[in-house]
């Protein structure tokens, strides 16, 4: 979902002598499809949940439909996504203003991780404000988290970084066998510090501490932030590690051969915000806290 | 620069398959305004049942209520359900004209003109571009369909405020569809604004440099920055409700540790700017609308221009003069006020810039010329409105009255609304190659224009003489206030729909071969009138000459 540029939309061609139409993209049906199952999975959801049942809404009030909808929205929804980034992926195959096209991506992807760290700012402007102000808003009495298992989690995530800006670089001089052995590095590491989430998660469900209310005080606001905030930044690992994957495998058959590299750079930049995240919520969560 | 060698044929698609695969920023602008047209028809009929209800004090409900205890069966019983049905409308009202009319209507005409205005071919990301059009229907769909479900629509006004948002007794997926509307429009309100930054920053004609861009554009790129930065945290609050509802956390239920005041805080640091998302592309529109029938430059374009930009920074730092009455220390309190207050000075600026573009111009009123100095004058006063409010002791006594309503109505309807009308008169012709009927114009905008003055100053005075808001029955000693009210209600009504009926029959009129009807080019800074109307598929075949109102 990043690159969507299509062929030459820049400004306009000097000297006029060729066909203008020659510059106009083509339609694409992709946006249309990627919507629908945006509008059939929320259904899905609420049907499935049963709270649909007494509405008018005819089929909807069958849970089962609902069920349907997810499934069948989410498979639609990836095939939709992959029949658009496949149309962009042609299209600036055969377009002529790849510089251009270069410099908005680029300032695309800038802006939206400014919106994606606006988003982490409320969660973070919930935290600080909560600690500040209410001194019960804390860790529940025996939840115990962090220590030197986070910091080796946090080791890591900051080595894969390393690793990712390795395989760029490698990348950028030639070096393809060595930029997709570093790309397979930096998927491992990254693959397990989301494991080792997923295990530090394990354990405090095991001991009780789920994101389900804990009490009637501050600390169980404390364990709705603690969730939502390593569950978002989990989630963002994830994309992070997709992306990352996406370009191994194009890696893997051919693409990115001389300055055509976008994707490249549009998830080692995402990798270095998530670790960025990293730090801040691991700042704020494990040492504040 | 020659084509490339080998080109293979670009499939094209013609009728219906045109417009649904189109990524035409200037087809992507009409279905956007369309669909604004629609969804304002919608929420205009909501605000009439609004002010059916509040036409008399007891109004609808004692009648249906006696005669169901009479045991009559009335063929009309919208209202017979509860008066929670009242709330829901309030709600629904609130959320089509924020979400669906103002903020997509001013991102349509951005959609359409900024790329001509810029000598652009299209958008950036062009496909993007169709994507935040499309997003918008789902979102619709959710929020509309929402009257069916059990417990109704959402009715907690559109702040969402828990604990009235949490779920309470029974189960009422309505506040839950909302929320999920609310995060389809807000991608889409991001993608958008990433594309407009994208675009103005990288893909302006050769010659036009940052400070000569027209100000409609610079309107725009602020206005994105506000879309980018603050829409993220209204997701982030209104995903806290969804939480706190759904999977059992407890960020805001002040029962379970969870603090409401702090999600009014997050809340308002969005719905605050995006005030200003409302309102700074009607600024930039209506400079241009009143340079070009003053047939003069905008005055002061350094200071719109800073203007602006103070506007949009200031909006972010703010939003707290909505909660005067929730006990915050007096600390804050006053700073909030004063740097309220202090939004006077650039949108003063901007007041006193257009009066003296007018100020020894050959002013001629046309429609939009009309619409332009129609939104100069409810804007201040719709403004001063907003200084008293701003004001910690005024505003604590009239805060969650009518007043408060008659303000934001009066910045809103006589200010966006009014711009936008305008921005149609204005642009239709580049937009369709038809000139709308003068006469009918003015006929809308005077009702418009009366409309908005009897129905908004009348709720100023309704609420400074205490009426509350949200309230579907009233002390009877508003009743007066209140036939005016609807009244007034009435008038804007049938401006707009004499406004759609209107654009509908303008595609049987005949076509113009003008590429500026308006005769206006020689004072404009934009490209817009240098191409025909409509605009061919690409724009621009060659690089648009500077316009004539820069070359010196």
């Amino acid at each position: 979902m990043t690159d969507h540029a299509p062929a030459s939309t820049s400004a306009p061609a000097h000297g006029g002598h060729d066909d203008p139409m020659s510059h106009v993209p083509p339609g694409s049906l992709w946006p249309l499809l990627v919507m629908l199952p945006l509008c059939a999975i929320p259904f899905g959801v609420l049907s499935f949940t049963g709270t649909l049942k007494g509405s008018p809404l005819g089929p909807l009030t069958d849970p089962h439909v609902g069920l349907v909808m997810i499934l069948g929205g989410t498979a639609f929804l990836l095939f939709a996504l992959m029949g658009w980034c496949h149309q962009v992926i042609k299209e600036k195959a055969i377009s002529h203003d790849l510089k251009a096209q270069q410099k908005d991506l680029q300032l695309y992807i800038l802006l939206f991780l400014c919106a994606e760290t606006t988003t982490f700012g409320a969660i973070f402007g919930y935290f600080y404000h909560r600690t500040i102000q209410d001194p019960a808003f804390g860790p529940p009495h025996g939840m115990h988290f962090g220590g030197p298992f986070a910091a080796y989690a946090t080791f890591l995530l900051l080595s894969s970084s390393i690793t990712c800006e390795i395989a760029h670089h490698a990348l950028d001089h030639g070096k393809r066998s060595l930029s997709k052995m570093f790309f397979v590095i930096t998927l491992l590491l990254g693959g397990a510090f989301l494991g080792m989430t997923g295990f530090e998660w394990g354990e405090l469900f095991q001991k009780g501490f789920t994101p389900l209310a804990l009490g009637e005080n501050g600390s169980s606001a404390f364990a709705a932030t603690f969730y939502t905030g390593t569950g978002f930044h989990a989630l963002h690992v994830t994309i992070g590690l997709i992306m990352l994957f996406m370009v191994l495998m194009r890696l893997e058959t051919g693409h990115f051969q001389g300055t055509r590299n976008f994707s490249v750079v549009a998830a080692s930049w995402y990798w270095h915000f998530v670790d960025v995240v990293w730090v801040l919520l691991f700042i704020t969560v494990y040492v504040v806290a | 620069m020659s084509a490339p060698a080998v080109m293979p044929p670009i499939k094209r698609y013609t009728g219906v398959m045109d417009w649904l695969t189109t990524v035409d920023h200037k087809k992507i602008g009409l279905m956007y305004f369309w669909f604004v047209l629609i969804m304002g028809l919608v929420g205009g009929a909501l605000a009439g049942m609004i002010r059916i209800q509040l036409a008399t004090p007891g109004a609808v409900w004692d009648a249906v209520q006696a005669a169901q205890l009479a045991g009559e069966q009335l063929p009309f019983n919208l209202y017979s359900e509860d008066r929670h049905f009242f709330n829901q409308i309030v709600t629904m009202h609130a959320s089509v004209m924020i979400f669906f009319v103002i903020i997509p209507g001013l991102i349509a005409f951005a959609n359409y003109i900024v790329p001509l205005m810029i000598g652009a071919r299209d958008m950036a990301f062009p496909k993007m571009n169709a994507f935040g059009f499309w997003l918008l229907i789902p979102s619709a769909i959710l929020m509309m369909t929402s009257f069916w479900v059990q417990g109704g629509a959402a009715a907690t006004g559109w702040t969402a405020y828990p604990p009235l948002s949490l779920k309470g007794a029974g189960i009422n997926p309505g506040q839950d569809m909302w929320i999920m509307g609310v995060h389809l429009a807000g991608l889409s309100s991001i993608l958008a604004a990433i594309n407009f930054i994208v675009t103005i920053t990288n893909m302006r004609a050769p010659g036009m440099g940052w400070m000569k861009m027209p100000l409609f554009v610079w309107a725009t790129f602020f206005t994105s920055i506000i879309q980018l930065l603050a829409t993220p945290v209204l997701a982030a609050a209104v995903t806290m409700v969804l939480m706190d509802r759904n999977f059992g956390t407890t960020f805001c239920d002040a029962m379970k540790g969870g603090d409401p005041v702090l999600y009014q805080h997050i809340f308002w640091t969005y719905s605050h700017p995006a005030v200003y998302i409302m309102v700074l592309p009607a600024f930039g529109a209506i400079s241009h609308i009143i340079a070009a029938f003053s047939h003069k430059k905008t005055f002061g374009y350094l200071g719109m221009v800073v203007a602006i930009g103070s506007i949009t920074a200031l909006g972010f730092v703010v939003w707290a003069h909505h909660m005067f009455t929730v006990g915050m220390p007096t600390g804050l309190q006053a700073y909030f006020m004063y740097a309220t207050l202090l939004i006077g000075v650039p949108t003063g600026i901007k007041v006193f810039s257009w009066i003296a573009t007018m100020w020894g111009g050959t002013l001629r009123f046309t429609a939009p010329m009309l619409c332009g100095i129609g939104f100069v004058s409810l804007f201040t006063i719709g403004g001063f409105g907003g200084l008293i409010l701003a004001m910690v002791p005024t505003d604590q006594s009239l805060h969650d009255t009518y007043f408060v309503v008659g303000h934001f109505h009066m910045v809103l309807v006589g200010g966006s609304v009014l711009a936008l009308f305008g921005m149609t008169y204005y642009w239709w012709p580049k937009m369709t190659g038809r000139m709308l009927s003068e006469t009918t114009s003015k006929w809308v905008f005077w009702l418009m224009f009366w409309g908005t003055m009897i129905t908004f100053m009348t709720m100023h005075l309704t609420g400074a003489a205490g009426m509350a808001r949200r309230v579907p029955v009233y002390y009877a000693d508003f009743k007066i206030l209140n036939h005016i009210t609807t009244f007034g209600y009435a008038l804007t009504a049938l401006s707009s729909l004499i406004l759609f009926v209107q654009l509908l029959l303008s595609y049987r009129r005949p076509k113009i071969t003008e590429d500026d009807p308006w005769k206006i080019n020689d004072v404009q800074q934009s490209f817009e009138w240098a191409t025909s109307s409509p605009p061919p598929v690409y724009n621009f075949a060659t690089v648009p000459p500077i316009p004539v109102a820069d070359q010196h």
